[in-house]
Formats: C-alpha cells, sequence, structure tokens
C-alpha cells in the first residue's frame, strides 16, 4: 500500500541538514560549470544545429529518412526454463526460443505405457495447443519481445499488477529482448502472465510502448498427485471379461482440463471403451468376446498432465489375458502301464465343431490322430506329448478354425540319459545289496552303463537346471526340473558336471559325464549314471523307458539297399546251414544297387580278416569305444591302418557268410561291439537315415 | 570607466539580516532570488504562486535570523523555499494544473516507500526518514547527489544529467537503482512493505 503523498513529502523534507548542505554546494557549483560551458557550448551548438538541419534536410530529401524515433512496438513474449539470452551466448549460437508461446520441454511425470498405439489412434486426440510447463516452485524466464529499432531505454513494465523496473532484468537483456526471472510459486494447475503495461524513456519523458502482441502467456503447473486406477473382482470367460473398477482423483487433475476416463478392451483391432465416473467403484462388462484370442485391457485417461505432454492419453491400469477357446482338453488321466491317456472334451455352450484330435510329441510331430470325439489315445510312445484339438466356430460374423491344445504330460521316456546300457533297474520291491554299506536297500533308481562315451544327456527338453550338489549316498548330482511336467530329474554319480544352475536344457544336451561319485554304489559298477526321478509332490518314482534308446549318431546305410534280416538279440531266427535257432546279432542289408559297402562313420581300419562265421571282415574303430563289422564281404578295398571317413567304400557284399550263405544271397552282414567286446544292436548307436 | 560591484558574499549578507538591514533581503533575492525560484517551479509549476512563495521565504528568513546564524546561507534559504512552496503546493494541489516535477517525483517514490502501516504515524514517518538518511550516508557522493536533487529539490532528470554531465538515461537507471536499494533497506530495517 503506498503512503499517501504529504507522507512521502514528510519523509523526504525529514532529510538531514547535513545531507542538503553538501548537495546544496554541489548542485551550485555543477550550475554554476554548466552556465560556463554552455555560453562556449552555445556559438559552437548554433552552427552544428544549422549544420544538423541542412544534414537532415539532405536525408529527408533523398533517403526519405524521418526525424525524430519510432515508437517501440511490444510484439510478444516467450517463456523457457533458463535465461534464452544468456545460454546462447555461453553455448555460441543464438537459441530461437520460438514464437509468442514457446514451449521447451520439462521433467515428465513418468506413467505407464499404454495399451500400444493402436488405443491411441481409437481416441483420435488431436495435437493440443502446448503451453509452457514447469513444476511447483520452480523459476521460469520470461522474454518479453519489443520492436526498438531506436533503441529507446525501456524503463519498466508492468507484469500481472507488478511493476518491474530495469535494474530487476536479467543479464543479457537489452532493449528489444527484456528477460525477466519469475518464480511460478507453490501452486498446481494453469496460471497465466499478462503484461499491462510498458514504459520507455524519450528524452526526457516517461512513454508507453504500444501493444501490439499477444499479452498472455498460460503456464501448466505439474501435479505429483496424479489420477490412478485400480481393478477388483477381475472375472473372464470363454466369451467375456467383467470386472470392477475405481478412479481416484483427489485434486481433479481431470475436471481441470476437461480429462475423461474410459474403461477399454483391445484385440489388437477393434476396440471397445466405457467411459467410468471418478471417485466411485463402477462395474465393467465387456462380452461377446472371441474365445481363444488375446486381450488387453485397461483403464485410460485422455487430459493433459501439465507434464510437458500436453492432452494426451495416459493409461492408469492395464493387462492382458489369454480367454479361455470354446473347445479345450480337461481332465487328463495319465494310465503309464499301458501308454495311455485319458481326457475330457469341454465345449462351452455347445459352440464349435470338432475337426479332428492329435497326439503331438515335443518335435512337433503328429503321433496319433482321430477325426471323431475319442476320449483316449493308446500306446503313446515315450518322451513329452501333448493333445491338440482342431475345431472350428462362428463368432458371429464369419467361420473360424482354432486349435486348443492340452497341458505337456509324460507316460515314459524315449531316450537313455547316456549312450550304454541299463545295468540295475529301478527296484522298489526288491532291495538290492550295496557291499559298500553292507546291507539291502531299495534302489530308487536306475543305473546306466555307458557303453561309448562318457557323456550324459537329458532325456527331455524344456528343463531348467535347479541345483548341483554333492549327495551322500549318490555323489554328484544335477537336478533339472520339468516345467511342462513339474517333475524333477536327478542325474547322479556323475563325474562332472557342464550345466550350471539357470540353465535351460533341451532334450539330448549334455548334463556331464558319468563317474563314480556314489557313496553307495563305488565299486559295484564302474564309471556310470545313477539316475532317479521324482514326481511334481517331490516323491521317488520309477522312471519308465519306452522303445528307448540311448542317443544314436544319424548315419546313412552300408549299401545303397534294404535291411533284410534285423539284429535280434531276444527272438532267434533258423539257420539253415546250421539247422538250429540262433541270435541274429547284427543287421543283414541286401544290395539293391550294385554291391558297394560304405564306412557308416570315421574311424579307422583295424583288422580285415576271415571270420569264421561271418566271413570276410572289415574292422573299423570310430576311436569313441564302437567297432563297426562290415561281414559277409565279397572283397575289402582298404587296407588295415587306413582312415576312412563315413561314406567311404571300403569293399563289396558278398556271400562269405558260412553261417547266412545262401540265405538271402549277397548281403553285408553289419554288427557293432561296444568297447568291452560285446556285440549291441547297432541301431542304440547309430540310426540310418532314409534316402 | 564603469565600475563592477562586488558580489555580497553570504557572511555579509547574515550581517545585514543582524543589523536588521532591509538591503538584507535585497541582497538575498540578488543572489538567491533566481535560483530560489527554480526551487519554487519544480513543486508548483506556476509563476505566481511562486513569486508568492519567494516573499514568504524572505519573510521568513527576517524572522529567523537571527537569532538563527546559518551554517551555508544557501541551503538554509533553499529549505525554506522548498518548504513555503510545499504548504502551498499542498492548499493547492485539488486546483487542475499541469503538475510539476513534485508530483513525478513523488510518484516515483511511491515504488519503494510503501508500507500496510498506518500511514498517519508520525513515528512510522520519523523512523522511515531515519532509515533514509542512513541509506544516503552509506550510497556515494554522485548517487546522493542525484537522490536530492530529484526527490528533494525535484529537479528534472534532464537537468540532474546536464549538471552532471551524464546522458537522461544513465540518470533515469541510477534513479532506478536507488530506489531499489532504498527499499531492500527499508525492508531490512522492518518497514513492512
Amino acid at each position: 500500500m503506498k503512503m499517501n503523498e504529504d507522507a512521502r513529502i514528510d519523509v523526504i523534507s525529514a532529510i538531514s541538514d547535513e545531507h542538503i548542505e553538501a548537495v546544496t554546494i554541489e548542485r551550485a557549483e555543477a550550475k554554476r560549470r554548466l552556465r560556463r560551458r554552455r555560453i562556449t557550448v552555445g556559438a559552437v551548438s548554433a552552427l552544428a544545429a544549422c549544420l544538423l538541419i541542412i544534414i537532415q534536410g539532405v536525408l529527408l530529401a533523398v533517403l526519405g529518412l524521418p526525424f525524430g524515433g519510432r515508437v517501440p512496438i511490444y510484439e510478444g513474449m516467450t517463456v523457457s526454463d533458463v535465461n534464452p539470452i544468456e545460454t546462447a551466448y555461453s553455448y555460441g549460437y543464438y537459441k530461437d526460443t520460438g514464437a509468442d508461446v514457446a514451449y521447451l520441454s520439462s521433467a515428465k511425470a513418468g506413467g505407464k505405457k499404454p495399451l500400444g498405439d493402436g488405443v491411441k489412434e481409437h481416441f483420435g486426440i488431436e495435437a493440443s495447443e502446448l503451453i509452457h510447463y514447469a513444476k511447483p516452485n520452480e523459476d521460469i524466464y520470461i522474454t518479453v519481445k519489443i520492436n526498438n529499432p531506436d533503441n529507446y531505454e525501456i524503463l519498466s513494465f508492468t507484469l500481472n499488477g507488478e511493476k518491474y523496473s530495469s535494474y530487476m532484468f536479467e543479464d543479457g537483456s537489452d532493449m528489444s529482448n527484456i528477460v525477466l526471472k519469475v518464480n511460478v510459486g507453490d501452486v498446481t494447475g494453469r496460471i497465466s502472465y499478462t503484461i499491462d503495461a510498458i514504459k520507455y524513456v524519450d528524452g526526457d519523458r516517461i512513454k508507453d510502448v504500444r501493444m501490439d502482441g499477444e499479452r498472455t502467456v498460460e503456464i501448466g503447473i505439474y501435479n505429483e498427485n496424479q489420477p490412478t486406477a485400480s481393478v477388483e473382482d477381475v472375472n473372464i470367460g470363454y466369451d467375456s471379461l467383467s470386472f470392477s473398477a475405481f478412479v481416484s482423483d483427489p485434486d481433479g487433475i481431470l475436471s481441470l482440463t476437461e480429462g475423461k476416463v474410459y474403461a477399454v478392451i483391445y484385440d489388437g483391432e477393434e476396440l471397445v471403451k466405457t467411459e467410468l465416473a471418478v471417485g466411485i467403484a463402477t462395474p465393467v462388462s465387456f462380452e461377446g468376446l472371441s474365445p481363444c484370442a488375446e486381450y488387453q485391457y485397461g483403464i485410460v485417461a485422455t487430459y493433459d498432465a501439465y507434464d510437458g505432454e500436453g492432452y494426451v492419453l495416459h493409461t492408469l491400469y492395464e493387462n492382458s489375458f489369454n480367454n479361455d477357446p470354446a473347445v479345450s482338453i480337461t481332465g487328463m488321466t495319465l494310465l503309464v502301464d499301458t501308454d495311455t491317456v485319458l481326457f475330457n472334451i469341454q465345449q462351452y455352450n455347445g459352440i464349435g465343431k470338432l475337426l479332428r484330435l492329435e497326439v503331438v510329441n515335443e518335435d512337433g510331430e503328429v503321433v496319433q490322430s482321430s477325426d471323431t470325439a475319442v476320449k483316449k489315445f493308446e500306446n503313446i510312445p515315450g518322451g513329452k506329448h501333448f493333445i491338440r484339438v482342431i475345431y472350428t466356430y462362428n463368432n458371429g460374423t464369419e467361420q473360424i478354425t482354432a486349435e486348443s491344445e492340452s497341458e505337456k504330460f509324460l507316460l515314459s521316456l524315449d531316450t537313455y540319459p547316456v549312450v550304454g546300457y541299463i545295468g540295475t533297474p529301478y527296484s522298489e520291491s526288491h532291495p538290492i545289496y550295496y557291499p559298500n554299506l553292507g546291507e539291502f536297500r531299495l534302489h530308487t533308481g536306475v543305473d546306466f552303463l555307458p557303453s561309448g562315451n562318457s557323456l550324459v544327456y537329458s532325456v527331455v527338453g524344456g528343463c531348467v537346471v535347479t541345483k548341483i550338489y554333492e549327495e551322500r549316498e549318490y555323489g554328484l548330482t544335477v537336478e533339472v526340473k520339468d516345467g511342462d511336467i513339474g517333475y524333477t530329474y536327478l542325474y547322479q554319480s556323475l563325474g562332472e558336471a557342464a550345466v550350471k544352475v539357470g540353465d535351460v536344457i533341451d532334450r539330448g544336451e549334455v548334463i556331464g559325464r558319468v563317474g563314480s561319485s556314489s557313496m553307495y554304489e563305488t565299486g559295484m559298477l564302474v564309471d556310470h549314471l545313477h539316475f532317479a526321478v521324482k514326481d511334481s509332490g517331490g516323491s521317488v518314482i520309477e522312471p519308465v523307458f519306452t522303445g528307448a534308446k540311448s542317443h544314436p549318431t544319424r548315419v546313412e546305410k552300408p549299401v545303397v539297399g534294404i535291411m533284410v534280416i534285423p539284429y535280434s538279440e531276444s527272438h532267434p531266427i533258423y539257420y539253415p546251414n546250421l539247422g538250429e535257432f540262433r541270435l541274429h546279432t547284427g543287421i543283414d542289408f541286401r544290395p539293391t544297387n550294385g554291391t558297394l559297402v560304405y564306412s557308416v562313420v570315421d574311424g579307422v581300419v583295424t583288422d580285415i580278416y576271415e571270420d569264421l562265421t561271418y566271413g570276410l571282415t572289415v574292422k573299423v574303430e570310430d576311436g569313441k569305444g564302437y567297432t563297426y563289422l562290415y561281414q559277409s564281404l565279397g572283397e575289402a578295398t582298404v587296407k588295415v591302418g587306413a582312415i576312412v571317413d563315413s561314406g567311404k567304400q571300403i569293399g563289396r557284399a558278398g556271400s562269405s557268410s558260412l553261417y547266412e550263405s545262401g540265405m538271402i544271397g549277397n548281403h553285408l552282414h553289419f554288427a557293432v561291439m561296444d568297447s568291452e567286446g560285446n556285440m549291441i544292436d547297432p541301431t542304440l548307436v547309430i540310426e540310418f537315415v532314409e534316402e | 570607466m564603469t565600475t563592477k560591484k562586488r558580489a555580497v558574499d553570504d557572511r555579509e549578507i547574515i550581517e545585514l539580516f543582524f543589523a536588521r538591514n532591509e538591503d538584507a533581503i535585497k541582497e538575498t533575492d540578488k543572489k538567491y532570488g533566481r535560483y530560489l525560484s527554480v526551487i519554487g517551479n519544480n513543486i508548483l509549476n506556476d509563476r505566481g504562486d511562486c513569486d508568492e512563495c519567494l516573499n514568504d521565504t524572505y519573510f521568513t528568513t527576517w524572522n529567523k535570523v537571527p537569532p538563527e546564524r546559518p551554517r551555508i546561507l544557501q541551503a538554509f534559504l533553499s529549505k525554506i523555499m522548498r518548504d513555503v512552496s510545499i504548504s502551498c503546493y499542498r492548499k493547492k494541489r485539488s486546483a487542475k494544473r499541469v503538475p510539476a516535477e513534485l508530483v513525478g517525483s513523488l510518484e516515483e517514490l511511491g515504488d519503494c516507500i510503501v508500507t500496510e502501516a498506518d500511514l498517519e504515524s508520525d513515528f512510522l514517518i520519523k523512523e522511515i526518514a531515519n532509515i533514509l538518511n542512513s541509506f544516503l550516508a552509506d550510497i556515494d557522493r554522485r548517487k546522493r547527489f542525484i537522490f536530492v536533487c530529484r526527490y528533494y529539490y525535484c529537479d528534472s532528470v534532464k537537468s540532474i544529467a546536464a549538471m552532471l554531465g551524464l546522458s537522461v538515461k544513465t540518470v533515469y537507471r541510477e534513479l532506478e537503482s536507488l530506489r531499489g536499494m532504498l527499499r531492500e533497506r527499508l525492508e531490512m530495517g522492518g518497514i513492512n512493505i
């Protein structure tokens, strides 16, 4: 509040005599000097004035330059969060702060990512006019732009009723760009600054600048108390979604910028939205969804958060789900002994027409199928499988073909964890004697003896290594969890682990090497693997192997021909030459195109000899513990010591076998020995690929 | 040959007053009449009122001296002339007239001499005056000269600039700065703005 005029007069009148006297003397002296100067200058000035008049006249006549000054014109204001003039000079370039309403980025509020760009497009929000943004108590710089060609002294200006004199202008200000630092204060929401008047000095008079530009700028002040949303009681059906939504906006930010809030559901193409009220729990329901589809849903709001982004879409809550399929497989029951799986087919509201049921293995191959609504599949091979149901349904617009899959299941294992044999089987009912312990104990696992390399392989894929430790009884152990089935596989008595905890293991991947680290079994067996399985409840179960074999090497057949007599260790065949039944410990191939015999693997020819039983024999060792015998040859085309690659010719088929001569004509008797010299089923070690 | 009479110095004029010689007024008018008229005109901007105030000034001086013996006669006379002119201004300011420099200078002072307190309080006026005098003692000679010339003598900015050999802009800037400094000093002195 201003003191009245009299009070101000009284204040000034109370200036002490000391000051008055001092100034009076100086003032008198100054006036005397001025008089003397004026007398001297007067004559010169008169002459100069004449000359000036002549010059001005010339300028006016020739160039049309006017006399006198041009009134400064206010053109507008810009707002920034740094002193634009200081910034320009310190970086050596001019930073254009833009037109009347400038926008520079401010700190952003953060927040969740919206439900994809597709959601924004559905709201069709147009680019809003941006104002400057700031935080509470932040300093901003207002630059007043004046067209002031004659560089008049700008004395002051009034902003929001407050007068700002020239000494309050920021460093770097000049008479065309006046920078003022203002603190926005402890406020939130939208505030404005209005220039009322600008004064300048013309000679000894104070005049008003002409006001042409926009006089008001608006600032959005960010409020940390942004709207939030929560969702409860979510219920997902095969064609519906329902939940209770609650939106909180304690500081009324939504209403401040005419914002709206919606519950939305989005399938990647179409969006359905419903407007929500603020401050009350609102039930939301979306129906008519497509079964077996992926949806995103959430709560979004359109408003200006005064965070520098303008009026945009904000995501307050988001989630996604895959709703139930129209047809699904439920209630699976596994009958391990019969390799059979029982199940039910569930159809929602009777929609969906069944096309086909399939049993699919881990490699994606269909191992069994049916086009009727069967409730079981039998003789499931070893390994992990799942049931796939393929069906059609009408979504109200068109007929859709869809499929859904059951959970994966495992009836038996089809692969040994080693290249070798079962040494000691699982025995839950008949204890075996442990000499190391001097007592009988149940054998709750399967011991495997390697017959080739010492590697241990994962029996199934989709597993994670969960533990590696030294178990007191069974030594070095790698525990692997099957995420599909819930089983845990224990590879024990290892000599070495080749994985680490957290590794994701595929079927056939190397786990480690066999060893003799088991305290129970050391000395009973040479290096071996103790393999155990626990179910999802942690109980040890018997590992069941169906048609299992060690990991074979895929090779081409040793002849261009067909297999005529397979390996048979259990069913002897009759040898007319011998007049008796014998086991056939090899594979007979009859060539159909020429008689050439090829090596199936890389190796070294270690012997060529006449076998009493199987005739001319070429012996090839692969260096991994296996010996390949090419027998009943008519001719050997390699020499002992030769290094052969797989596919290299080593001889010709013949009928030199005493046992088989005359039985099948020219043929190759192909056999494999393990490192102990035992004849083994060749298909345990190699797998013949079809030509 | 013409003999130019020597100007009477201040000491002699004062002795004339003490001797109750009416030549005192004549010599005072001769030496300071024009000077005092400028002060009056700065406040009143009216020739007639100015002459009236000048006569009142001489009358007041005649009554004051003796017993007072002015240390600096010019300052003594300036103060009286100013006070008389201010009184005249107060009586006649309601009448519409072209405002004098006084009005402009008082308006400028409105930037810095502001308060929420009781406007009629002599104590407050005295408080502010004390702070003002302390302020004037602390600033440099040139700043003090500018302040007193502008707000006590109500000299125009142009004449102040001419006396100091500065530009008008420079003087305006100085005045702005001085008002800002005074404002801060008043705030520090506990005068609520």
